[in-house]
């Protein structure tokens, strides 16, 4: 596993230069019910394609970034910082 | 040196470190500082200490705002002069030096005088501002304080196969003229 | 001219000679011996593919002589044979052979104990060659990394051709090449023709080559890894990382044997190993040949040999061929009709397309028998193939699959591992019929060649005895590193980072034994005059701290600055209890945990102002704190800025009752109880240093951690050290502080807690303040603040003997729990620690038992610290 992903600061980057910080999932509101928050706690969705997921540059100018990558191909999508308010 | 690479121990560099909202663009300093754009809205300014009032007088502007009279968002001076060592890699084989460290991208085009990249060098975290001296391509690399001794003795490794020798303060002021 | 040695004996060599071509003029013929039965072998395809040249080289084993460059005073030695090349006993096993199958190790040691007996004489027989003795010195290797528009694989024609074109055009060009000049199959086809071209190119500025470098490996990306041999005196080999926006593969075609009976012996060579020696070495190989092989190619190798002054015996064809005639060398050829005697037999072999790197890059393999080989299709976009890898201009050399298999003990298929035509006639009847199984059950392909001599063999003869076509057979996977590469240089330069603290030769001096924590050097104790022995020395600094004064050096912890308008905002959310209402000069103790309610960190943090905070986290979670921290503030729009300041700070942890003395010397601050309460900060000088000073207690005694720039920290020290003189101060370190923090029973995150422990397991329910808005943990936390399952408890042995770290708790015989940390009180007299134990378990006083070298020994639960549990001396 070699690929380059695009910081949108540093540019291509091998993918080792980056912590995989796991699927973008929205977490639940405060009151939300116990199943909803065992999933968000331990189940992932873990798809065959496309998805969008965190990354921490640690080796480069250490930002988070969300990255929309092909999960099969390996190929990335497109990079970014997070929207804010999006969480 | 001159024909093959030399390093310098330049930690006594000042450093102040800016981050927040109010750093969209790049801010000026003055003549004095140069400013590396580390990351959205975060910059590092690097000066010689004898120009540390004039400095920070424009830093004081930066960071000055009053919240309550509507002026842009705050900006935040952290003093890091000593978070970071820094070591001055200078001479026409500083490159291939270099590209036995990390796999920045040194060359020309990727890094001209005055870019700055991050990467791993020698498995530690730096900050690699290319900043010429005296015609010389050179390099000046950032790492945590505690690392120094440590990425001095990878530096001069692998620099052994173009003659690497260390140099101080008085070739340096000579090759700033 | 120079000079090596070969087991001893010192052998010439001339300018140009490889190690295999100076012993061959030096009239060597036999350079190893096989695999499995030990069968004499010579130089075959000179060119770095086969293994029958595989010596040991200054201590490194299994190196292609063929392919080494002599140099003066280099040290060689056969491998593989005993006690000679001439003699190996070992060959003895060719009498065997009926022993040994194919697959023999399941057929023959069938008797359970048969392997346990078998094995160890297997051990030592198997295997080529023998491993570097552990005082070999040790060799150079670096690592590179280079970045190029384009990459060209191969310097031979076409290779030079393409990077001349990419560089024309203005790209940046890198030119990988594994001889020591570039020119590729031209060098010794049509030797003394230097095509133009060379010469060219070098004049480009764009191009850079790199010679005596291979290409093991097209990796995602554009990555390429690339081993370069010798590329400095100073070195052995580079590890080239080399990222190309597109790859041009023009990596040739090689050479393979033919099949026929003893078609391994010394004196075969394979039409281009035959060149080589003539046009690269100018050596003479034999004086009658003949030369196995059809058409215009074997005509001209004729015409190339007779130039030489080698008779040409005869030129027969691959299908008349019955086999070779001789012991330890080529005496003569039997063929259908008759029999010549020769010294020396040339083989036209098929010429494969040198295709594994456009594999590994994802093209496929197809077949073309127009070209008698497995041809790449299918390229990615960034990657091409120009020239003979491509299959321009190859023929085939014999028919494929072949009209009839001739399965024979002695018709060599894979030379590495001693794999004959019967042995993959034998597997196939047995039901491997699938390539990628016949391959792992007789092992052919999977010698040090990787299947470069004989895949396409085998898959003929896989083709033929299952009915089906040499497509349909397929090729075996291809996978990288291809050709091999060599450990030291995955590894690159023996250097790992290493963190020392401003006070390090401090340390030194006063006699440190080190400790390394991740890439931290910490002193663990310090030697005395009186003492090395470590137990004793713990004791005197633990004494010192409960009865004096300690200071010990903490300026690993991690400190990160957090400042803005939302800052306390954050710190709300993301730690457990609250810090929005913490008051400038105050300190809290802090604990961080997900969502799923498990602690991943705790320390301590300041109020500097309102806006500002000051945060300490443990020595190794630093970089997780802070990416935690910026993870969290991600796309919120917060005005939070997080900036780490532990390497720019040195931090000494001074403690003990006379602690407030030692310090009142060196400041005007005033540390008295009323106006320094416990958990306050102040800032002021100290030995007239501006400091951060934070009155905290991990230890358990009246103590201050001081937080000074790092360019003071070793006058910091040096103050401490002679203000507290007076005092009997003692520098401590982290054996004499994990004991001191245990008679406290202050949990370390981390040793004491792990994957699954929450604050309420770890007896910290206080730290969670669940009136709090939503933080992190918090819907998890307030469905688990029932009673835990298992209890962090505190225990004190009831027998002597100390556990070790990790050690069970035992209940009725089975294990009940763990033992996270145990050390020897000086002051109970016996040892004491933090143990898991069951909630059952978890009362004052209950008797529980922990296994101490075997032995179930009795322990009682103690859940109040066993050293001042009302925290009186920390309030001091």
């Amino acid at each position: 596993m070699s690929f380059l992903l695009r910081c949108p600061h540093c540019g291509d980057r091998s993918v080792y230069e980056f912590r995989f910080g796991g699927e973008v999932k929205p977490r639940p509101a405060p009151g939300a019910s116990e199943e909803e928050w065992v999933n968000y706690a331990y189940n992932r969705t873990n798809s065959a394609g496309v998805q969008t997921e965190w990354c921490y540059h640690r080796s480069g100018c250490r930002q988070w970034i969300k990255a929309v990558r092909n999960t099969r191909t390996n190929e990335v999508l497109e990079t970014f910082y997070p929207e804010e308010n999006a969480r | 040196m001159r024909g093959g690479v030399g390093l310098c121990d330049v930690s006594w560099l000042a450093k102040i470190d800016l981050k927040g909202f109010g750093l969209k663009a790049a801010p000026s300093l003055g003549p004095s500082a140069d400013c590396w754009h580390l990351g959205a809205c975060h910059y590092l300014a690097t000066f010689d200490p004898e120009a540390r009032g004039a400095v920070l007088r424009s830093i004081q502007a930066l960071t000055g705002a009053a919240p309550e009279l509507d002026l842009p968002p705050p900006v935040y001076a952290t003093e890091v002069t000593s978070v970071y060592a820094a070591l001055l890699l200078a001479g026409p084989k500083s490159r291939h030096t270099l590209r036995k460290l990390t796999s920045l991208n040194v060359s020309e085009s990727a890094l001209p005088d005055g870019a700055c990249g991050q990467a791993g060098l020698a498995h530690v975290h730096t900050l690699v501002l290319r900043r010429d001296l005296g015609g010389l391509p050179a390099f000046l690399l950032l790492v945590g304080r505690e690392y120094a001794e440590s990425v001095w003795e990878a530096i001069a490794h692998a620099g052994q196969e173009f003659h690497l020798t260390p140099f101080g303060l008085e070739a340096w002021r000579l090759l700033s003229l | 001219m120079s000079r090596f040695f070969f087991d001893g004996e010192p052998i010439e060599a001339q300018p140009g000679d490889t190690v295999a071509s100076a012993l061959y003029r030096a009239g060597r013929r036999i350079f190893t011996r096989s695999f499995k039965y030990h069968r004499p072998r010579g130089l075959l395809c000179l060119s770095g593919h086969c293994p029958n040249c595989m010596m040991n080289v200054d201590g490194v084993p299994n190196v292609r002589a063929c392919v080494t460059p002599a140099r003066e005073g280099m040290r060689v030695r056969h491998q593989n044979a005993w006690p000679s090349l001439e003699q190996d006993w070992l060959s003895a096993a060719q009498h065997f052979d009926s022993l040994m199958p194919v697959g023999w190790y399941y057929k023959t040691l069938t008797h359970p104990s048969a392997w346990h007996v078998a094995e160890p004489w297997i051990r030592k027989v198997a295997g080529l060659g023998d491993p570097p003795p552990p005082d070999a010195p040790p060799r150079e290797y670096e690592h590179a990394f280079l970045q190029a528009e384009v990459a060209v694989v191969g310097g031979g024609p076409s290779g030079i051709a393409a990077a001349f074109e990419a560089a024309s055009g203005g790209a940046q060009v890198i030119l990988i090449d594994d001889q020591p000049e570039p020119g590729g199959h031209l060098r010794y086809t049509r030797p003394g023709e230097a095509p133009a071209s060379i010469a060219q190119l070098r004049g480009q500025p764009n191009v850079e080559l790199l010679a005596r470098a291979y290409c093991f490996g097209l990796y995602e990306g554009g990555l390429l890894g690339v081993l370069q041999a010798d590329p400095h005196p100073g070195a052995h080999e580079r590890l080239v990382h080399l990222r190309a926006k597109r790859v041009v593969v023009a990596t040739g075609a090689y050479e393979v044997p033919l099949l026929f009976e003893n078609n391994d012996l010394p004196g075969i060579l394979l039409s281009g190993g035959a060149r080589r020696l003539l046009f690269l070495h100018r050596i003479v190989p034999g004086r009658r040949c003949v030369i196995v092989g059809i058409g215009a190619r074997a005509e001209d190798l004729a015409s190339d040999l007779r130039g030489a002054g080698i008779e040409i015996v005869s030129l027969i064809s691959p299908d008349e061929v019955l086999g070779a005639v001789g012991s330890t060398r080529v005496e003569g050829l039997r063929f259908r009709g008759g029999s010549v005697t020769c010294d020396l037999i040339v083989v036209c072999g098929p010429l494969l397309p040198d295709a594994g790197l456009l594999s590994q890059a994802g093209a496929r393999l197809a077949w073309s028998a127009a070209h008698g080989a497995f041809l790449p299709a299918d390229l990615p976009p960034h990657v091409t193939a120009v020239g003979r890898v491509t299959g321009s201009g190859l023929e085939p050399a014999v028919p494929l699959p072949p009209g009839e298999v001739r399965a024979g003990k002695r018709h060599f298929v894979c030379l590495c591992s001693d794999v004959t035509s019967q042995d993959l006639v034998d597997g196939i009847s047995e039901g491997f019929e699938h390539i990628e199984t016949l391959k792992r059950y007789t092992t052919a392909t999977m010698g040090p060649c990787q299947g470069r001599m004989c895949q396409l063999p085998a898959i003929g003869i896989c083709a033929r005895e299952t009915g089906r076509t040499m497509g349909e057979t397929g090729t075996t996977t291809a996978r990288p590193p291809s050709p091999s590469v060599t450990l030291g240089a995955l590894a690159g330069p023996r250097h790992h980072p290493v963190r020392r603290t401003p006070m390090h030769y401090q340390h030194e001096a006063l006699g440190a034994v080190w400790l390394d924590m991740g890439a931290w050097k910490r002193p663990r104790y310090y030697r005395t005059a009186e003492s090395s022995e470590e137990r004793r020395c713990v004791q005197g600094e633990y004494q010192a701290v409960r009865e004096r004064a300690g200071m010990i050096d903490v300026s690993t912890l991690g400190k990160l600055e957090v400042r803005g308008r939302d800052a306390g905002r954050l710190l709300d959310k993301v730690y457990t209890n609250r810090f929005s209402d913490l008051r400038p000069g105050r300190v809290r103790y802090c604990v961080i945990c997900d969502d799923a309610g498990i602690m991943l960190d705790d320390g301590t943090i300041s109020s500097i102002a309102d806006d500002h905070y000051f945060l300490t986290t443990t020595t190794g979670n630093l970089e997780f704190v802070e990416q935690w921290l910026e993870w969290w503030l991600a796309g919120t729009g917060w005005d939070v800025h997080i900036t780490n300041l532990t390497g720019g700070l040195a931090a000494v942890n001074l403690a003990g009752p006379q602690a407030r003395d030692v310090l009142a010397g060196l400041t005007g601050l005033d540390v008295s109880a009323k106006a320094f309460p416990y958990m306050a900060c102040r800032q002021a000088l100290v030995a007239d240093i501006p400091a951060i000073l934070l009155r905290i207690g991990f230890v358990g005694e009246t103590g201050w951690e001081i937080h000074v720039p790092a360019e003071s920290g070793e006058d910091l020290w040096k103050a401490l050290l002679e203000a507290g003189k007076a005092f009997g101060i003692r520098a401590f370190g982290v054996e004499a502080q994990r004991l001191l923090r245990l008679e406290k029973q202050h949990v370390i995150v981390g040793v004491d807690t792990d994957a699954l422990t929450s604050p309420y397991e770890a007896d910290m329910a206080w730290v969670v303040k669940l009136e709090k808005n939503d933080f992190i943990g918090k819907a998890a936390l307030s469905r688990a603040a029932g009673d835990p399952r298992e209890q962090l408890v505190g225990f004190v042995m009831q027998e002597d003997g100390v556990p070790d770290d990790g050690s069970a708790v035992v209940m009725d015989g089975r294990p009940a729990g763990r033992v996270t940390s145990s050390r020897f009180s000086p002051r109970e007299g016996r040892a004491i620690g933090l143990a898991w134990v069951p909630a059952g378990l978890a009362g004052e006083g209950a008797e529980i038992r922990v296994r101490v070298q075997g032995r179930p020994l009795l322990a009682r639960v103690t859940r109040r610290p066993f050293y001042d549990p009302e925290g009186a001396r920390l309030r001091m």
